[in-house]
């Protein structure tokens, strides 16, 4: 299965899990995606920051949620009864910790070509550009590509508090 | 003068009342007698024994206090004695003054006399009182017990320790010891004497006691001179106590001559046993005279009771005997009078006026006879006028006696009723026989017009009988009516159910199609999870991700196809909850079209039982018809019979003579009736049975044009 995502990695095309926010299509890499859930309410952990305001528990593992409308400037969610939860595996520190976030809705799994895609233009772009790493056209639609790196590292965030 | 019967009564009742207010003077008078005999045995001569009784009982108790304080032991004892003694003198202080304020001369004389004893008495009291308190004894028996006691035990202590002192000389000691024998044997006689009653006894004990004190003064002078030069203090005591000793056997002595206590019982024994036995023998007279003149007052009273007795029994004969001889006499007389005219009366009442009315006495029994003779001869007049009156001569006259006479008034009124009821009734006779003739014209119309009306009757009948067939048949479209009113007003509840059932149904439905919803959305879910899987899988995962993808799809439609689904739910519930509102609002019209219905069946069914009433009435009038038609020919019948009665009426009446010509007038009139009267009993009955059967459910009625037209009738105004 390494393997495999290796060789992935290494040819042209990758897969996407498109999802989103304020009708605004993003993607990740489908490649750290652990699963996808219905919203669950988190618990609140006293004096957390506006990064990770609490956590969910998934299957017996101790989750934090990450507020990613915070990150991309966003204004927080109105409700999320019919939204989705993504559960993913992210290296921080070289070792791999779940992270779980909120999107409005899921849409699908596609494959792209890595060659296609573009890169968003800093002028007029209403998010951070530390956390883009491209953009790429689905039907016609521009869908955002994040930086999972950058996206879900709570240094940064630290410092921008700061 | 005439002697009446009342007159006899009078004087009979008047002597022996007479005779019987004297025998009560008498009685009364010796009953006043006896009873002031009787006041004063009770009340002086009986209460003066008894005082003098009681008195003489006080001076019994009197004498018995006497010897108690002549007895007493001591100064309290005396005191309480004398004290009860005065009291028992009050008493009969007392006694005494009441037997002086209702004693009689000779009595008064005797209290005088035992004044004077009580007088003496109480003197005599007074002085043994005094001897009494002066107790002589009884100081004397004080004096030698005490001071007498003591003296003479000092006397012997000096005694004892003189002869000590004295005893180696012989003489000396025997003088000592021969001393206090005399000294002890003065002080026996001393005792003696105290102790002794008798006079003579005492006496010689007290000089014996003397001669014996002496005797001891002289050994004493003896030893004295003796022992003068061996003189000490013991001898010099001894001679002072021989002195006190002395001195107080003096004292003592000197008391008991003195004895006032026997010269008290002296003085109570003699003198005052003597005052006291003459007033007990004054008060005993004074007894004895008042049981005398009880006695005297007894005997004389029963000779009183023998003098009343004895006029009182005769005047009660005599009395006796004219009160009986009276009420035989008058008795007799008035009985025989009364039985006469009891006989006399009976007849009279009996109608028979042949009495024998002759007079023989002249008190009330004759005038009695001449008044039932008079009386007889009033009624013989009468008698007379009404044999006349029967005889039909209504011209005689009657002339009443009184304004009281019933007889006279009712015969005066007879008659002249009779006059009037004998005028009127000959001319109400010929009235009867013409009206008799109209009568029997008048029946026969009745009778046609009661035929007529049984035609009429029937008519109706047939009509009636048509008119309920019909209502019948309403009747019975409207029981038809309503029970399909009743159905159908059932059904449209019973769908107006149907439909909320309905719309519960389609309500689940709708919930269902949420659970749906939710699969599809789970499916969803796992499809985008599986697509994930998919594509983490990388190139082995692509048909597995084409899968996911399918899945997916279909999950989308389902979801679609189960909101569509929900809606059309939605919509079909609201639609079925309006029909059931609109169904809910016709129920009660139809509620109310059922009820209506129900009340026509109802009137309807009232309708029939009134056209049944009808029918019923309109065979009860025309029985009523037929009856009518029936009396109708009866009555032509009866008026004429009428007449022929009218008739024979003038002919009985014509046998009173009234005196005048009134008479012969109507009897022109006699023949009319008889003419007119002949054709009503023949023609009736005929037409009477033109519809014998009609009584058995319904008439052949003969509806025939001629009879009726349309413009006979009168539109009916249809009522709104």
């Amino acid at each position: 299965m390494q393997t495999d995502d290796m060789t992935q990695e290494t040819s042209n095309t990758g897969m996407l899990l498109i999802f989103r926010l304020d009708g605004e299509a993003f993607a990740i890499s489908v490649t750290w995606v652990h699963e996808i859930l219905d919203p669950q309410r988190a618990t609140p952990v006293p004096n957390a920051g506006p990064f990770a305001p609490g956590l969910i528990n998934v299957r017996g593992a101790v989750v934090p949620v990450i507020d990613i409308r915070h990150r991309l400037g966003l204004a927080p969610g109105a409700s999320e009864d019919d939204g989705r939860m993504i559960v993913f595996e992210h290296p921080i520190e070289c070792t791999p910790q779940k992270l779980a976030f909120c999107a409005d809705s899921v849409e699908q799994v596609i494959e792209y070509d890595r060659s296609s895609m573009e890169q968003v233009p800093q002028l007029g772009a209403a998010w951070p550009q530390a956390y883009l790493r491209g953009a790429i056209r689905d039907n016609g639609e521009l869908v955002i590509l994040l930086e999972t790196e950058t996206t879900f590292a709570p240094a940064a965030d630290r410092s921008v508090a700061a | 003068m005439k002697l009446t019967i009342k007159k006899k009564l009078i004087g009979a009742f008047a002597t022996v009342l007479i005779l019987m207010s004297g025998l009560a003077w008498i009685s009364i008078t010796r009953l006043a007698g006896s009873h002031s005999d009787l006041e004063h045995l009770v009340s002086v001569t009986s209460k003066s024994a008894l005082i003098a009784a009681e008195m003489e009982a006080e001076f019994l108790e009197i004498e018995a206090l006497q010897a108690e304080m002549l007895l007493a032991r001591d100064a309290e004892e005396l005191d309480a004695s004398e004290h009860h003694l005065k009291e028992v003198v009050e008493t009969l202080h007392g006694h005494r003054v009441t037997l002086g304020e209702i004693a009689d001369q000779q009595v008064q004389g005797q209290l005088q006399e035992f004044d004077a004893e009580l007088a003496r008495y109480l003197a005599l009291e007074k002085e043994i009182s005094a001897l009494l308190h002066a107790n002589s004894n009884g100081r004397a028996l004080e004096v030698s017990q005490g001071e007498g006691h003591d003296a003479y035990v000092h006397f012997q202590d000096s005694q004892a320790r003189f002869a000590g002192g004295v005893s180696d000389l012989t003489g000396g000691s025997t003088s000592i010891a021969r001393m206090a024998g005399i000294v002890a044997a003065a002080k026996i006689a001393e005792k003696n004497a105290l102790l002794e009653a008798d006079p003579k006894k005492r006496q010689a004990y007290i000089e014996l006691a003397e001669t014996k004190m002496a005797e001891a003064g002289s050994i004493l002078e003896t030893l004295q001179r003796s022992y003068r030069q061996a003189d000490n203090g013991a001898l010099s005591d001894l001679a002072k106590a021989l002195a006190d000793v002395e001195r107080t056997s003096g004292q003592a002595l000197a008391l008991v001559r003195e004895d006032t206590n026997a010269e008290a019982a002296e003085l109570f024994a003699g003198p005052t046993a003597e005052v006291i036995g003459a007033a007990k023998a004054i008060l005993g007279e004074i007894v004895e005279h008042n049981i005398g003149a009880m006695q005297e007052e007894t005997n004389v009273s029963a000779a009183h009771y023998t003098t009343a007795r004895t006029t009182l029994l005769t005047g009660a004969a005599v009395a006796i005997v004219v009160g009986l001889a009276a009420a035989i006499l008058l008795s007799v007389s008035i009985g025989r009078g009364l039985a006469r005219a009891t006989a006399l009366v009976r007849k009279v009442a009996a109608g028979d006026r042949r009495i024998d009315t002759s007079n023989t006495s002249k008190d009330e029994i004759g005038d009695l006879m001449n008044e039932m003779k008079a009386m007889n001869d009033a009624l013989c007049g009468m008698a007379t006028v009404a044999e006349r009156i029967a005889d039909g001569d209504l011209t005689v006259n009657v002339t009443r006696r009184s304004d009281y006479d019933g007889l006279g008034i009712a015969l005066e009124k007879m008659i002249e009723k009779l006059r009037e009821v004998m005028e009127g009734a000959t001319i109400s006779s010929a009235a009867v026989a013409d009206g008799s003739i109209a009568m029997s014209a008048t029946s026969e119309q009745l009778s046609q017009g009661s035929t007529e009306q049984a035609a009429a009757a029937e008519e109706a009948s047939a009509a009636m009988e048509q008119m309920t067939g019909n209502i019948r048949q309403t009747a019975d479209n409207a029981a038809q009516t309503e029970k399909i009113a009743v159905q159908s007003s059932k059904e449209a509840a019973e769908s107006g159910e149907a439909v909320a059932e309905a719309v519960v149904a389609m309500k689940t439905i709708a919930e269902k199609i949420n659970i749906i919803q939710e699969i599809a959305r789970q499916t969803d879910l796992l499809a985008l999870n599986a697509a994930v899987e998919a594509a983490r899988a990388g190139s082995h995962g692509k048909g597995f991700a084409v899968v996911a993808s399918e899945v997916r799809k279909l999950a989308e439609r389902s979801q679609q196809a189960a909101a569509e689904i929900g809606d059309l739910s939605g919509r079909t519930v609201e639609v079925s909850e309006r029909a059931g509102d609109m169904l809910q609002a016709l129920l009660p019209s139809i509620q109310r079209t059922s009820d209506l219905v129900q009340e026509i069946s109802a009137a309807t069914r009232e309708q029939n039982v009134g056209a049944d009433q009808i029918n019923l009435a309109i065979r009860e009038l025309d029985t009523v018809i037929q009856q009518n038609a029936a009396s109708a020919t009866e009555a032509a019948s009866v008026s004429q019979s009428l007449a022929t009665q009218s008739d024979q009426l003038r002919g009985l009446i014509s046998y009173f003579d009234l005196g005048t010509a009134s008479a012969g007038a109507s009897a022109q009139r006699r023949p009319a009736p008889e003419k007119a009267a002949q054709p009503s009993p023949a023609a009736k009955p005929a037409p009477v049975r033109v519809a014998p059967k009609a009584e058995e459910g319904g008439f052949a009625l003969d509806l025939g044009p001629e009879e009726l037209s349309d413009a006979e009738f009168e539109r009916h105004q249809a009522a709104s």
